[in-house]
């Protein structure tokens, strides 16, 4: 670096990768206000040039042949895109050498929350603890929000005996996603009446077994610092008694209004966890709302086209302050 | 015990494959932080018709944190 090569001192970071577009939205609408920011994807850091004073803190990054400065002075908000932890799939796909590589990344990545003085949208601590299901029903009915009747279980035909009705929603507590032989297995929330509980299967792992929301529709609320965006899923101009996820191809989005009280609800949860942005799932039937989950880590740039709602627009508000 | 949990007997098993997921069409740009079209030098965010976003990160079923990818 020459005397001449000052170097950037953007007030914004996004930590991310090159395929995560959400990104670009809100690349696009700093861009608009004139915020400079610096965006360090995965892929890329291999090809930088940093150095990390952990103490200050402070960091120099060379990328693509500019020189950018973080420090605690300058930087006042992060985007944290990426994983919280790396987790092992079961699959061979990386040498040796990959997975030292990624594994010391990730760690890089996660090692930046030195910068404690910046607003984290989210705090990769916060974030791996908000993701605990359990832990989000728990905050959940302390803040007054109803709450389906649930049990953490691997005896899940006797727990259900506290459980009203007589179909109950099915989830893994950690997203149910492993690799075998060149093949992925997902799973959605299944639902299952009494007679499928009964197994000596369910007993090899707990599961999550919940009172079915009936004749539900979901909601997907973003709630970004104090703002709070909400949409129907509809399939068909309809809720659906399953995953709305299986019907993605023919899935609406809706701008709903939702009661202030559930609204700050949403907002108090968000807070709660220790983060500044999530994505609730709520379930609505006969009028009244149900807290399924929070996603701390949610998908909404999609909604900006779907559903017309600015949530880029107040990101970079939110990350420009 | 062999048999697997009914969580697992009951998620969707698809063929693994890599997916090109680079928008069509477009080059990143390390100075903007986003993709940009190639014939036309626009972020490709802001160009009016493209394919947009999906209700997963890049329409991925990794339970939304990508952990791992």
């Amino acid at each position: 670096m020459t005397a001449s090569e000052s170097p950037l001192a953007p007030p914004v970071l996004v930590l991310a990768s090159r395929n995560d577009f959400t990104c670009d939205y809100v690349a696009a609408a700093l861009a608009r206000r004139g915020v400079a920011f610096l965006r360090l994807n995965s892929e890329d850091l291999p090809s930088c040039e940093i150095t990390l004073d952990p103490v200050q803190p402070c960091a120099t990054i060379r990328l693509g042949g500019r020189a950018f400065e973080l420090s605690r002075q300058t930087l006042r908000s992060v985007l944290y895109r990426r994983p919280v932890y790396l987790r092992d799939f079961g699959d061979d796909r990386w040498s040796a050498q990959e997975r030292f590589c990624r594994l010391q990344w990730a760690a890089f990545i996660q090692n930046l929350a030195v910068f404690d003085d910046a607003r984290w949208y989210n705090a990769p601590a916060a974030t791996y603890r908000a993701e605990h299901k359990a832990i989000q029903l728990r905050e959940a009915h302390k803040l007054g929000m109803n709450v389906p009747p649930t049990a953490v279980t691997n005896t899940p035909l006797s727990a259900v005996d506290k459980i009203p009705g007589s179909r109950y929603a099915v989830k893994g507590l950690d997203t149910v996603m492993v690799r075998e032989a060149g093949d992925e297995m997902f799973g959605f929330t299944t639902f299952a009446d009494s007679s499928e509980l009964s197994g000596p299967e369910w007993r090899t792992a707990p599961s999550m077994v919940q009172w079915a929301v009936p004749d539900k529709t979901d909601l997907r609320v973003t709630v970004l610092g104090e703002r709070v965006f909400a949409v129907e899923i509809l399939v068909d101009g309809h809720g659906v008694n399953d995953d709305w996820r299986l019907h993605k191809k023919q899935t609406a989005f809706v701008p709903h209004e939702l009661p202030t009280l559930v609204a700050s609800q949403c907002v108090e949860i968000v807070a709660a966890l220790g983060l500044r942005f999530g994505a609730v799932d709520l379930a609505l039937t006969g009028g009244d709302y149900y807290f399924l989950e929070i996603n701390p880590t949610g998908e909404w740039a999609w909604l900006v086209d779907a559903a017309g709602l600015p949530i880029d627009e107040v990101f970079a508000d939110e990350l420009a302050q | 015990m062999d048999s697997a949990h009914p969580l697992l007997i009951r998620a969707h098993r698809y063929a693994r494959h890599e997916a090109d997921l680079h928008p069509a069409g477009c080059s990143y740009d390390d100075i903007a932080g986003a993709w940009r079209d190639d014939a036309t030098g626009e972020l490709a965010v802001e160009m009016p018709g493209r394919q947009g976003p999906h209700s997963k990160k890049m329409d991925v079923e990794t339970g939304e944190d990508q952990k791992g990818e």
